[in-house]
């Protein structure tokens, strides 16, 4: 019996010794992975007034790298640079009740210099338009990530058409 | 207390728990998938916020069939499409005045309800790994709806219940 609590007592050591180290140590994985749940944040919106928006516009700058390149598809145009994307997002024209986006299925592949990743998910943006009524929206994204200055941030979005519609 | 909880035979019973539990988890982990639909694409046969199951063996031994409900992958599986198959490999299909035509045969959907006769889609002509696919909602504007070409690969299942 002591023998037995003591293998459980190492095993729990051994276990807690893991998470803690990555927990101070995160591999690039776990950084971009963090940095998605914080543009997540960024990008979603609870309503509010011009100045917070523009703030929460410069902020989103800091996600991308200064020759980013946005090409979601369907009909839009590519959006190239991150000085175009911060004035796009500081005009945007944001519903009343805001909207929620959220980064699902995420995959993240990191080169293994260290210096770039690419990041596969779902992006859903959830909002409230009527009532109850929840208009949503699904896409598959790729984002190509860099390494800059040490900190991770996108420079290239690919919108994947998981349905191809006819042209 | 202990007969109560567990019975006469509380091996038994814990034994029967634990196997419920098993089944349970890859059942509705790996062949039931649970869903919750979101958007109005499929109204009025899902409604949103209704609950089904995708059946991931459904296509084990036939191939999927024009007719049948689908999810549809996208990254992963948290997040799936839920359209209606209405062309199969190899055919062509168009729509036409809201009308979806299969090799220039005029489909009868009865489950469409409401269809918007703007709905309009240039030909297109299936590989041997694509099927067409489309929402029930045939009301709302063709924008809004993701509609056309899904890969073999990407079908998860059938919907059932």
């Amino acid at each position: 019996m002591r023998l037995l609590a003591r293998v459980v007592a190492i095993v729990l050591a051994l276990v807690v010794a893991y998470y803690a180290y990555h927990w101070y140590f995160p591999d690039d994985e776990a950084l971009i992975r963090a940095r998605l749940d914080d543009l997540a944040a960024t990008v979603s919106h609870t309503g509010g007034d011009g100045f917070s928006q523009l703030t929460r516009a410069a902020k989103f700058g800091t996600f991308f790298t200064e020759d980013v390149v946005i090409e979601i598809g369907g009909g839009i145009a590519p959006i190239r640079g991150r000085d175009t994307v911060m004035a796009l997002a500081a005009k945007a024209q944001v519903p009343g009740e805001g909207f929620t986006i959220r980064f699902v299925d995420v995959t993240v592949a990191a080169d293994p210099s260290g210096l770039s990743a690419l990041a596969t998910m779902t992006a859903t943006a959830q909002g409230r338009s009527l009532g109850d009524f929840q208009a949503i929206d699904a896409r598959e994204l790729e984002m190509g990530w860099r390494k800059v200055e040490g900190e991770w941030r996108i420079d290239r979005v690919t919108g994947v058409e998981t349905i191809q519609r006819p042209r | 207390m202990q007969s109560i909880l567990l019975g006469r035979r509380p091996r038994r019973t814990l034994i029967r728990a634990a196997v419920l539990v098993v089944v349970s988890a890859v059942v509705f982990g790996w062949i039931l998938i649970p869903i919750r639909a979101q958007g109005i694409s499929m109204q009025p046969t899902y409604e949103p916020g209704s609950f089904h199951f995708v059946n991931r063996l459904a296509f084990a031994r036939r191939a999927p069939a024009r007719g049948d409900v689908i999810g549809i992958r996208l990254a992963g599986p948290g997040v799936m499409y839920v359209k209606r198959i209405v062309g199969l490999p190899g055919e062509r299909v168009r729509i036409d005045g809201g009308v979806v035509l299969v090799n220039d045969a005029a489909l009868d959907e009865p489950y469409v309800k409401n269809r918007n006769p703007s709905w309009s889609l240039p030909e297109t002509t299936l590989a041997g790994d694509e099927y067409f696919v489309v929402g029930d909602n045939r009301g709302m504007p063709i924008g809004q709806h993701e509609l056309g070409k899904a890969k073999r690969a990407r079908i998860v299942g059938r919907v059932v219940f």
